[in-house]
């Protein structure tokens, strides 16, 4: 095993329609952003590991036919697609392709086009199978439209549940989007960047389904993210500080809520998240960090809605069960606290679903090289965990960044 | 001379999913769990190797067991999460879907280790909340369709 | 690559053209299968990895469904938007790291489910080729199969020989949908016309299915198995657009094998292998396969053929199995080809079996003209 680093990272400008591009070009601006940052070139890349989620741009396997904007034609390529936790995923396979030996220097690519696309009709296909055959076994249409198909409605779900297991209210979730909403002023490429909001503002945005908000919810953002993964000893050679990727550990749960297989028992409780525990101890344990609640610096879950943020922050073992609405209440999440958690605006200010778990990743990177500019955090770090969910938050993917590698060089 | 455009063309396309045919082999197990609706009885159907109930029948259990015991499941649970739609219920996949506010709650049945999802009638908004008690309002004569447990109310 | 990752179990479940079970059902009885056949339990499984399409399953996220299926409950799970056999390379990759030790892979598709072309369609440049309709799978290859007869003076008859072996080698694999122990020159010539040169019967036999292989580190194979079949080396690469790169060749495929050669210390193909499990969308696609594996020269591939080697009887059987022209399930078909090859090496294949397999080899592809290629080199012990 070798260890492995970051140690360029590009990103493309995020918002809610990229007209002036189309797939490939828009992925060309993240993947050249990373080749200029690492001062690499297209030809010294062993492999590329490529994602996005094929429902939105109508494309199967893009990089067919894009993969010539990228540098990737000619060179071992694999693409990995886990809905939204794809970015993550496909910074595990990068990861793995370094750590088994085989590659040296990988080129990592993660990027959504939703404009290109319906987003609700591309989640809402996640179901259409269960759906017909729900139908098919007699089930009320008008019952199935209201019961809301996609991630969305399995997040409402869980909000519901989540509120109820942590006396997190409504209000919390009102802080929690407008603190990301302001880290998000600070970051060039996010996408819903609102300096001055404040938690009343967003509790007077219109309710989509109780007890998440606009204001509490995602956009669909067009955006690109590519990354450098190189060896240790590579990385030594390029910079001087590299973020190591200490550790990557997924756990999938089962899935459901919605669909004939909707009767799985995860959604006994849907805040409970058991693969995001063990995904996060996994990860933990690999790393060597024994304390993450006093050893992470930095924190990245990936919450579109509100209340994921704290819900994860607890699911990532960095507190008890619980304890995250009067963590977020001290201000220890703030981008001056002892914990920051989404200093880069989060999920909830950028997403582009294919993109956004591997930009937690980019991000806790930037924190750790010291590159965030603005948005950078005011305490020194050295590790960092970033985290995705992806399906029915059923699929969860977590990384453990540092600034020294796992094993000593 | 070719002239660079600011914007893109957009070409039009579509994922065909209407010409898509899913097969789901339940029809054995849903057979007789929507037969046993007709006499309003639910049936769950239990795994041999971890012992957990399947409401409506699963033809594979997480663990890799094959469940295949009928057992009877209570039409009384309690509620495990609920939502009160809103507008993104009414985006999905009709548009001239009725915009009437529903609650829709997710119970876990007496006996049963799953989540059903339904529409909670007869309730305040204010009043709902996770550990509610509920029981399937049957229709009069069910048709063995799941419609027939779509609907639940306050257990009393 | 000293042996370090092994496969030590595999099972395909039974192959139909209209399969009476949902996508589900086929992964679950992979997963089991394979399973019982190393002889452990789930619980010593450490990461699953599934090779399925969205554009073929009909919905996006197509694993997260397959999670409790595919045994993959609180495991660390992943999916391959490719052929299972680059499900295999990515769990060979995650063992290799020293973070997991035992992998499931599995690989599923429902081709009675889609509608035949549209996958393919939707892979297709959407600015231009999609727009003029006159490209798919088939109508592609059809393309790459006249480069290939021009550029070399290959004919349709020297082409349909490789049908005519298949589809016989296919009367002695019990899993093969499409079986013609008889079948000849003429039978395949005249078959229903799909794009010329292609025909019904020089193109693949799609069907429902899936398949399953279990793989493990040195030390774990060693106590799951006392046949573990050794993975001495794995290449793969990535070609250039259909539109933008010379048909007549298999490139990426020239490369993949030149790497997994190279990791495996094989210099003479032809010599070094015993057997090799190709992975043939078009009958013309395995005449490419053998020059871009080396087994002969540029351009003699056809000749390789009519010489009998790699006819079942030969000594560079090719295909023994029948290949994808006999059973065909897309992103499974390449891993069936590795499983195919462990069951030659460990003695396993049955009616079909060759004697004496030590090393052998196998591919899988993925995208039209064979974009996308992944080789394996197995090794007995």
């Amino acid at each position: 095993m070798q260890d492995v680093a970051v140690v360029g990272v590009g990103l493309s400008k995020h918002v809610s329609k990229r007209r002036d591009v189309n797939i490939a070009e828009l992925i060309y601006e993240a993947v050249s952003a990373a080749y200029e940052d690492a001062s690499i070139k297209p030809k010294d890349i062993d492999a590329v590991v490529t994602g996005n989620m094929p429902a939105f741009e109508g494309v199967n396997l893009p990089e067919l036919w894009g993969g010539g904007h990228w540098g990737a034609y000619g060179k071992p390529l694999l693409r990995i697609t886990t809905g939204g936790t794809t970015g993550g995923s496909v910074v595990h396979g990068a990861f793995y392709a370094v750590a088994s030996g085989m590659f040296e220097r990988v080129l990592a690519i993660a990027f959504e086009k939703q404009s290109d696309g319906d987003t609700t009709m591309g989640l809402n296909s996640v179901a259409i199978a269960d759906f017909a055959s729900l139908l098919h076994f007699g089930t009320d249409p008008e019952f199935l439209v209201s019961a809301g198909g996609g991630a969305i409605g399995i997040a409402s779900y869980q909000a519901a549940s989540y509120m109820k297991s942590s006396g997190c209210t409504t209000h919390h979730l009102d802080k929690v989007a407008a603190m990301c909403r302001r880290n998000a002023a600070k970051n060039p490429y996010a996408h819903l960047k609102q300096p001055d909001i404040t938690p009343e503002e967003i509790a007077k945005t219109k309710m989509m389904q109780y007890p998440l908000r606009f204001g509490h919810c995602c956009p669909a953002t067009d955006g690109a993210c590519a990354m450098i993964i190189t060896s240790g000893e590579v990385a030594k050679k390029i910079t001087d500080g590299p973020a190591y990727i200490r550790s990557c550990a997924s756990c999938s749960d089962e899935s459901a809520v919605v669909g004939i297989f909707g009767g799985g028992t995860a959604n006994l409780d849907p805040g409970g998240q058991e693969g995001c525990k063990k995904a996060a101890a996994r990860a933990y344990e690999l790393a060597g960090i024994k304390d993450p609640r006093h050893e992470i610096d930095v924190a990245e879950p990936y919450a579109p809605f509100a209340h994921q943020l704290l819900m994860f922050y607890e699911r990532l073992l960095l507190c008890e069960e619980g304890e995250a609405p009067e963590i977020l209440d001290s201000g220890s999440m703030e981008l001056t606290g002892e914990l920051p958690v989404c200093p880069s605006g989060g999920v909830i200010s950028t997403n582009a679903i294919g993109a956004s778990a591997m930009e937690r990743v980019a991000e806790c990177a930037l924190q750790i090289m010291g590159k965030a500019g603005e948005h950078q955090v005011k305490k020194e770090v050295h590790n960092a965990v970033a985290h995705g969910w992806g399906g029915a938050v059923n699929l969860n993917v977590v990384a453990v960044l540092s600034d020294t590698p796992r094993r000593k060089s | 001379m070719i002239e660079e455009k600011k914007e893109t063309i957009s070409i039009p396309g579509k994922w065909p999913l209407d010409q898509f045919g899913w097969k789901t082999e339940q029809k054995k197990l849903m057979g007789k769990f929507l037969e046993n609706l007709k006499s309003k009885r639910i049936l769950g159907l239990k795994c041999p190797k971890c012992g957990l109930v399947y409401t409506p029948p699963k033809p594979f259990c997480r663990c890799l067991g094959r469940p295949e015991e009928w057992v009877e499941v209570s039409d009384k649970g309690t509620v495990t999460t609920f939502v009160l739609t809103g507008e993104w219920a009414f985006r999905g996949f009709d548009e001239e879907a009725p915009k009437e506010k529903r609650t829709i709650v997710g119970v876990n049945f007496d006996g049963s280790d799953t989540v059903c999802l339904a529409a909670l009638m007869g309730v305040n908004p204010e009043d709902v909340d996770v550990g509610i008690r509920v029981k399937v309002k049957w229709p009069e004569k069910p048709e063995g369709a799941l419609k027939d447990i779509l609907f639940v109310e306050l257990e009393r | 690559m000293e042996e370090k990752v092994a496969i030590v179990g595999y099972s395909q479940t039974g192959y139909s053209l209209d399969s009476d079970a949902s996508r589900e059902i086929l992964t679950y009885e992979a997963a089991v299968g394979a399973l019982s056949c190393a002889g452990i339990s789930r619980d010593e499984i450490d990461t699953v990895v599934t090779a399925n399409n969205d554009y073929m399953d009909g919905r996006t996220i197509s694993n997260m469904r397959l999670v409790e299926p595919s045994g993959a409950w609180l495991k660390d799970e992943s999916k391959v938007e490719m052929d299972g056999a680059f499900a295999l390379l990515y769990a060979v990759m995650r063992i290799l790291s020293g973070d997991h030790e035992v992998a499931l892979v599995i690989g599923v598709s429902q081709p009675s489910v889609f509608p035949r072309y549209v996958p393919g369609i939707m892979m297709l440049d959407p600015t231009f080729d999609r727009e003029r309709g006159l490209l798919n799978e088939v109508s592609a290859a059809a393309l790459q199969a006249r480069s290939y007869m021009e550029t070399y003076g290959i004919s349709e008859e020297e082409i349909a020989r490789v049908a005519v072996k298949n589809l016989r080698n296919a009367a002695l694999n019990p899993l093969a949908v499409r079986s013609m122990p008889a079948v000849t020159v003429d039978d395949i010539l005249s078959s229903r016309p799909l794009y010329s040169p292609i025909n019904e019967l020089t193109s693949s036999a799609l069907a429902d299915g899936a398949c399953a292989v279990v793989v493990a580190s040195a030390e774990k194979a060693k106590k799951i198995t006392d046949k573990p079949v050794w993975i001495e080396g794995v290449g793969f690469s990535h070609d250039s657009y259909l539109t933008e790169r010379s048909l007549s060749k298999l490139s990426s495929l020239e490369e993949a094998a030149k790497r997994a050669y190279s990791m495996a210390g094989v210099t003479k193909p032809p010599d070094d292998i015993d057997l090799a499990e190709v992975h043939e969308n078009f009958a013309h696609e395995e005449l490419m396969a053998y020059e871009a594996l080396g087994l002969c020269e540029e351009g003699k591939g056809a000749e390789l053929l009519t010489s009998g080697r790699t006819g079942i009887d030969g000594d560079l059987p090719v295909n023994p199995s029948g290949g994808a022209l006999s059973v065909n399930v897309p992103c499974a078909a390449g891993l069936a080809r590795v499983i195919e090859a462990v069951m030659q090496i460990r003695c396993e294949a049955g009616s079909h079996q060759v004697k004496g397999i030590k090393r052998a080899l196998a591919h899988g592809q993925t995208g039209p003209c064979a974009q996308e290629n992944v080789v394996f080199v197995l090794g007995g012990e």
